[in-house]
C-alpha cells in the first residue's frame, strides 16, 4: 500500500516527464526532458559497440534488422520490404519500403498507403471471395486488431520481397488507403487507429509491420466464424459486412511464402552495453534448421506454445498464462508491484536483477529460468537512444477470487518485449513446421 | 470527421450494450449490489449461472464487488463496481476486444488518445489519459486488459493489487 501510494505519486508528477522522454528519443529535436538535465541527444560522440561474435551474415537468407530512433519509439526493430504488383515482369513497379515493424506477435505484411506510390497502389489485386460474400466479387477489407489499437484497410495481392526471398502473390493489407470507411465495430473494439501514426512524419516514419509469428495465416477463427472487427467484404465504400474469409485468402506470413527457409525465422541481435546503444543492426534470417546460420543449437531452450504464441511464465510464485516473446512490444511488461514506476515505465534508483521461468502452458519440454534486469526507463531514455535492454513496463492487473468457483481470476499477462532479445538468436518456428524431432508452433533461444 | 464518428457509435451502440459503462451503473439488466450477505448467498446459490449474466457478483466486499460476464464471442469481462453502483474499472479477455466504446462509455476518447499520441508499435498500450488508466494487451486471437478510474478505486483492491 505504501508502495503504490508511493508509486502512484511519482505516476502522476511525472508522466508529462516520460511522455517527452519517450517522444524525444524518436523526435531528434534536442528537446530537454523536464526533470532530466541531459539533452536528448547525446552532445558527446558515441562509440558504437562492436556487435557480439556471430557468423558471417549469409544475404541468401537474411536482412538486417535495424533498430532506430527513426521508428519513433524505443525498441522498434525494423526491416526494408519490396512490393510489386503480383508477378510483375521487371521491377520498375516496385516500391521499396523502409522502417516495417519486425512482429513476432502478428501474422502478415501491413503497409501504409501512404508508403506505396499511387501507380503500384492501383496495381496491386484486389482480395476478393469472402466466404459469405454470395456473389463473390466485393473486396476483402480488414480491421485488424493489435494490443496498441487497430489498422483498417483492403487486402491486396502483392510480391513481397525480403532480401534475397521472394513471397509470390500473397494477401497484404494496405492500411489508411481512404477507401472504405471503417464499420463502427472496428473503431469500437479497436480503439486507436494505428494507421493515423503511420507513414512519414518529419525525421521518423512507421511505414508498416511485417508479423512473423507462428502461423501461416492470420486468423484460423475467422476462417471458421464471422468475428466481430475481423475481416469484412465491402460492395460499396460505405456498407462493410463482417465475414468469414477462407485461409487462402488472408493475409499471409511471408516467411510462409517463401520457396524454401520457410518455416521460421530467427531474429538476431547484438548485445548491449549498459545504458543502451544509439541504434543497433542485427538479422533476421529466414527458415530454421535448414542452413549452417539457421541452425537450432542442440543446447537451445525450447518452448511450444499454444496457437496464439502464448506460452506460461512463473514469477514469483505466480504462473501467468498470458505471456509471450514479443518483438512488437518495446519493453518487459510485467507486474511487480515493489519495483517504483513513472508513468507505465520501471524507475527503480539501482538496476534490479530479476528472475522468472518459462514454461510451455501444455507441459512440455523442460522450465527455463531467465535472469533478466529493470534499470530506470526515465534516466537512460534521456540519452535518446533507440535500443535499451533492461526497460520494463508495469502492466497492473486486477485479481480477484471467484467464490462460485473458488478460482482466482486474473488477466495477468508478461510480454517479453525487444529487450529480451538482445544478445540472443530468438527462433520463431511456424504451425505445423518440423525442425528435427521438435514441432512447432514453439518459440527458442 | 473522426470524433462524429466515435460519436455516432457511441449513440447507436450504447443502448445495446449488456456491459457495463465505466464510471457509470453496471449493465442494465444487473441489479444493483445488495448487501454484503445477501449477494454472498445469492453467489453460492447460483454459481452455475454466474457465466450466463451479471447479475451475481462472483466476488464481494463492503467496499466493491465483482460481476463478471461472458459474451457469444467468448470474450470474458469484469466490472468492478462501488456500492453506490459506480463501476471503477473493467477487466476482459478474450479471442477480440470487447466493445471498448460500450465499457469505457465517456472514456472511450481517452483510450483512442492514448493510443494515437505517440507510436509504440503493434504491442502492449499501458498509460494514463485523463482520469483513465488503460492498460491494453495480447496479440490477435487472444487479447487481455484492464481499465480502470484509479481515483475511484477503493483502498483495498490496490492493496491487493501488490500481492
Amino acid at each position: 500500500m505504501k508502495t503504490f501510494s508511493h508509486t502512484l505519486g511519482i505516476a502522476l508528477l511525472s508522466v508529462s516527464v516520460v511522455l517527452s522522454a519517450c517522444g524525444g528519443g524518436g523526435s531528434g529535436t534536442g528537446t530537454t526532458n523536464s526533470g532530466i538535465n541531459w539533452p536528448a541527444s547525446a552532445s558527446w560522440p558515441v562509440t558504437p559497440t562492436p556487435p557480439s561474435p556471430s557468423p558471417p551474415v549469409d544475404a541468401s537468407n537474411s536482412v538486417p534488422i535495424v533498430v532506430d530512433t527513426s521508428m519513433g519509439s524505443v525498441n522498434q526493430p525494423s526491416v526494408t520490404v519490396t512490393l510489386c504488383p503480383a508477378g510483375a515482369p521487371n521491377n520498375s513497379q516496385c516500391v521499396t519500403v523502409k522502417n516495417m515493424l519486425v512482429d513476432t506477435g502478428s501474422v502478415g505484411v501491413r503497409v501504409a498507403s501512404s508508403a506505396l506510390n499511387p501507380a503500384l497502389a492501383a496495381q496491386l489485386l484486389t482480395q476478393v471471395g469472402a466466404t459469405d460474400d454470395k456473389v463473390g466479387s466485393a473486396p476483402i477489407v480488414q480491421c485488424a486488431l493489435f494490443a496498441s489499437g487497430f489498422t483498417w484497410g483492403p487486402i491486396k495481392r502483392a510480391d513481397v520481397t525480403l532480401g534475397n526471398k521472394k513471397a509470390s502473390n500473397i494477401p497484404i493489407q494496405v492500411i489508411g488507403d481512404g477507401g472504405y470507411t471503417a464499420p463502427d465495430d472496428c473503431v469500437s473494439r479497436g480503439g486507436p487507429d494505428l494507421g493515423s501514426l503511420l507513414g512519414a512524419n518529419g525525421t521518423r516514419a512507421f511505414n508498416g509491420i511485417v508479423g512473423i509469428g507462428h502461423s501461416v495465416r492470420d486468423s484460423s477463427l475467422a476462417a471458421k466464424s464471422v468475428i466481430p472487427a475481423g475481416y469484412y467484404y465491402c460492395p460499396t465504400t460505405n456498407s462493410c459486412t463482417g465475414t468469414r474469409v477462407p485461409l487462402a485468402k488472408q493475409v499471409m506470413n511471408p516467411v510462409a511464402g517463401f520457396a524454401t527457409n520457410n518455416n521460421g525465422t530467427v531474429i538476431r541481435l547484438p548485445a548491449l552495453p549498459a545504458g543502451g546503444q544509439v541504434s543497433v543492426t542485427g538479422q533476421l534470417i529466414f527458415g530454421v534448421g535448414t542452413q549452417s546460420n539457421n541452425a537450432l543449437p542442440t543446447n537451445a531452450n525450447i518452448l511450444q506454445v499454444d496457437g496464439n504464441g502464448f506460452f506460461t511464465t512463473q514469477y514469483q510464485g505466480r504462473a501467468i498464462i498470458n505471456s509471450a516473446i514479443d518483438s512488437g512490444t518495446n519493453g518487459y511488461a510485467f507486474s511487480d508491484a515493489t519495483i517504483p514506476t513513472t508513468g507505465e515505465w520501471y524507475t527503480p534508483p539501482s538496476d534490479r536483477g530479476l528472475s522468472a521461468t518459462m514454461e510451455a502452458t501444455n507441459g512440455t519440454g523442460k522450465p527455463v529460468p531467465v535472469p533478466f534486469s529493470i534499470g530506470n526507463a526515465t534516466n537512460m531514455m534521456g540519452s535518446g537512444y533507440a535500443a535499451y535492454d533492461n526497460v520494463g513496463m508495469y502492466l497492473a492487473n486486477l485479481p480477484v477470487y471467484d467464490v462460485t468457483t473458488n478460482n482466482t481470476l486474473s488477466e495477468e499477462g508478461f510480454l517479453w518485449g525487444l529487450p529480451f532479445f538482445y544478445g540472443r538468436s530468438v527462433y520463431t518456428v511456424l504451425e505445423n513446421a518440423q525442425v528435427g524431432t521438435q514441432a512447432g508452433p514453439f518459440v527458442a533461444f | 470527421m473522426r470524433f462524429a464518428k466515435i460519436a455516432l457509435a457511441a449513440a447507436t451502440l450504447l443502448p445495446l450494450t449488456s456491459h457495463a459503462v465505466l464510471g457509470g451503473a453496471p449493465a442494465a439488466g444487473s441489479s444493483a449490489p445488495m448487501s454484503l450477505r445477501a449477494t454472498q448467498q445469492a453467489a453460492s446459490s447460483t454459481a452455475s449461472a454466474s457465466s450466463a449474466s451479471t447479475s451475481t457478483p462472483i466476488y464481494s466486499t463492503a467496499a466493491y464487488s465483482v460481476y463478471e460476464s461472458h459474451d457469444a464471442d467468448g470474450i470474458a469481462v469484469r466490472e468492478y463496481v462501488l456500492p453506490d453502483n459506480v463501476v471503477f474499472a473493467v477487466t476482459w479477455q478474450g479471442p477480440v476486444r470487447p466493445d471498448m466504446n460500450a465499457l469505457l462509455g465517456s472514456y472511450f476518447p481517452n483510450f483512442v488518445s492514448a493510443g494515437e499520441e505517440r507510436l509504440r508499435g503493434t504491442g502492449t498500450l499501458i498509460q494514463r489519459n485523463g482520469e483513465l488508466q488503460i492498460e491494453s494487451a495480447g496479440r490477435p486471437g487472444h487479447f487481455f486488459g484492464t481499465a480502470s478510474l484509479p481515483r475511484l478505486m477503493p483502498a483495498d483492491l490496490r492493496a491487493n493489487n501488490l500481492q
